[in-house]
């Protein structure tokens, strides 16, 4: 079921947060840092698109699969939104 | 084409490119023997500037992006370039090079292309002069530069192409980094044929991927068992059309037999060689996909032209069958490690009646007696468990047929005496159906006692699975 852009930002970090092996619990997430560097390597990339394919109930159009879209927290929160139903 | 994506690059006019910064190398007063450390991502300006430095009879030494200043310190005082190239992510380490002329891949080197290459002469040496270092982690820990000639390059590239037979209008897509020798070989590798090459990131190697593959019509995937278990997943969930891919190789690891029946089935008609190889002497066998089916476990015959055996503890040569530590010769062995003699001369030795040049592999294995060699495992790194030798491969491959498992990492904890797997999974498994399972088959001794799932398991920068870092996962809770 897809949901909309209020529903995903609310439901985003804690998809995102699991991934991030550098990332501590208790630490708060900055939206501008690279992912990369808060522990994302190319693998959890791949294992955060199917957490958040299955979360968001939307799958993510391959031309969005880009370096860009998982740079930051913010560019991959703006791309969900933007598939988010009205 | 030479060098495919965002700068492309015909061979003409790389050619041209390498001569006028061999020119401009001259110029700066390098020549025959002098070292050239280049410090970045694979890129473009890395490329050119390693042949340009090969083209006066220097040799390049071609460092990780995720090099730490403490690192550069220690390959810097060993081999002392005259050069240095740095990219912005490697940018922070400018301040430690102080004796060397400075380079910066996107500031700079245009300057470094020379208007004017006519007054370059010919190659100044001969075969047996060193090309390039690499450096990998030494036995003292300390990395050490394998010093790899000319002839080096040129006997162990035709040797590869026998068999893997890249052809001319291949697409080979190289994510893993230049530093490792893996990714550097490709170059080599698609020049022999005139075959095109499309350098990456190893980041790349995530959600884009598939589409990296498609868009450039990659045919040759090298790659490291992290890599194709990336690709599985992704083919798994949602499949492109990847008709052009032909040939995958793996190397780094031992690629589970389960994953190369994935591949199989995600990709009709794809050629995947398992291979063996130690940057020592760059590569020592290949698998054909022909042999594969009756012979999963092995890495295949030794390259044509050079030798494969074991020997015991004693250096006393074993039969066909025994196991004991893989001993290889042949033309593609290395010069030794650069500035190292004791090092080298642990490694290289000369055995046997003819008194033999031979290189000590460090690990454990068997060979048929049709030459076929299989691997055990590391000599330092089989597991003694409950008073049996077992290589923690056979563990991590039954664990990698277990639906949903693309890799899995066992170590021993020697403070509770147990076996630990970690499995990356992204579904929810139960332990005891994973125990359950490895039941089925391994012998008692080997089944793991205590299970963790992991989002993902520790890698070096290569994307190997690193064992040490495994081993640091089991001080946690």
């Amino acid at each position: 079921m897809p949901l909309t852009a209020i529903d995903i930002e609310a439901r985003f970090e804690s998809v995102l947060r699991p991934r991030l092996r550098l990332l501590a619990a208790d630490q708060p997430l900055d939206y501008s840092e690279k992912l990369g560097k808060l522990g994302l390597d190319s693998m959890a990339a791949i294992d955060l698109l199917m957490d958040i394919e299955d979360s968001v109930g939307t799958p993510i159009p391959d031309e969005l699969l880009t370096a860009d879209t998982f740079a930051t927290a913010q560019n991959l929160l703006d791309t969900l939104k933007k598939l988010a139903v009205a | 084409m030479f060098l495919l994506g965002s700068k492309p690059l015909t061979y003409a006019v790389f050619a041209d490119k390498v001569t006028r910064i061999a020119s401009s190398l001259l110029k700066l007063g390098l020549g025959r023997g002098d070292r050239v450390v280049i410090v970045a991502e694979n890129c473009l300006e890395g490329v050119l500037l390693a042949f340009a430095t090969m083209r006066i009879g220097g040799m390049f030494v071609i460092l990780s992006p995720q090099t730490k200043a403490e690192g550069l310190r220690r390959v810097m005082a060993q081999c002392t370039p005259k050069l240095v190239m740095l990219d912005a992510g490697t940018d922070f380490l400018s301040s430690e090079i102080d004796s060397a002329r400075l380079v910066h891949s996107d500031r700079n080197f245009e300057a470094l292309i020379d208007s004017d290459s006519t007054g370059v002469p010919g190659f100044p040496g001969i075969d047996q002069d060193p090309a390039f270092l690499v450096f990998t982690s030494g036995s003292t820990g300390v990395p050490r530069g394998v010093i790899l000639s000319h002839d080096n390059v040129v006997f162990v590239s035709a040797a590869i192409q026998a068999r893997l037979g890249y052809v001319a209008d291949d697409r080979i897509a190289v994510f893993l980094p230049m530093s490792f020798d893996v990714g550097l070989y490709q170059l080599f590798l698609a020049m022999q044929v005139g075959a095109a090459v499309l350098l990456n990131k190893p980041q790349m190697a995530g959600p884009e991927l598939q589409s990296t593959l498609a868009n450039h019509v990659i045919s040759v995937l090298p790659g490291v068992p992290t890599l194709f278990a990336a690709l599985i997943k992704l083919q798994s969930r949602r499949a492109v059309q990847l008709p052009a891919l032909r040939v995958a190789t793996n190397t780094g690891d031992h690629l589970p037999v389960a994953n190369i029946e994935k591949l199989h089935a995600l990709f009709p008609g794809l050629r995947v060689f398992p291979m063996y190889g130690l940057t020592e002497c760059k590569r020592i066998s290949i698998l054909l996909p022909e042999e594969w089916r009756a012979r999963p476990d092995s890495v295949g015959r030794a390259l044509d032209g050079t030798e494969v055996f074991t020997v015991d503890a004693e250096g006393r040569t074993l039969q066909p069958g025994e196991v004991g530590e893989l001993v290889v010769r042949g033309r593609h062995l290395a010069q030794g490690y650069w500035a190292a003699e004791e090092e080298t001369a642990k490694r290289y030795r000369r055995i046997g009646p003819g008194r033999a040049r031979v290189m000590f592999t460090g690990d454990m294995g068997r060979v048929d007696e049709e030459g076929f060699i299989y691997f055990v495992g590391r000599g330092d790194f089989l597991i003694k468990h409950r008073g049996h030798r077992m290589s923690p491969l056979e563990i991590e491959e039954a664990a990698c047929t277990i639906p949903g498992i693309v890799a899995a990492g066992v170590v021993r904890n020697d403070a509770d005496s147990q076996l630990h797997l970690y499995l990356e999974t992204s579904v929810t498994i139960d332990s005891d159906a994973v125990i359950q399972w490895l039941r089925e088959r391994l012998e008692e001794v080997k089944v793991p006692e205590c299970i963790h799932f992991v989002t993902t398991l520790p890698k070096s920068a290569n994307l190997k699975l690193d064992r040490k870092a495994l081993r640091a996962l089991l001080a946690q809770p």
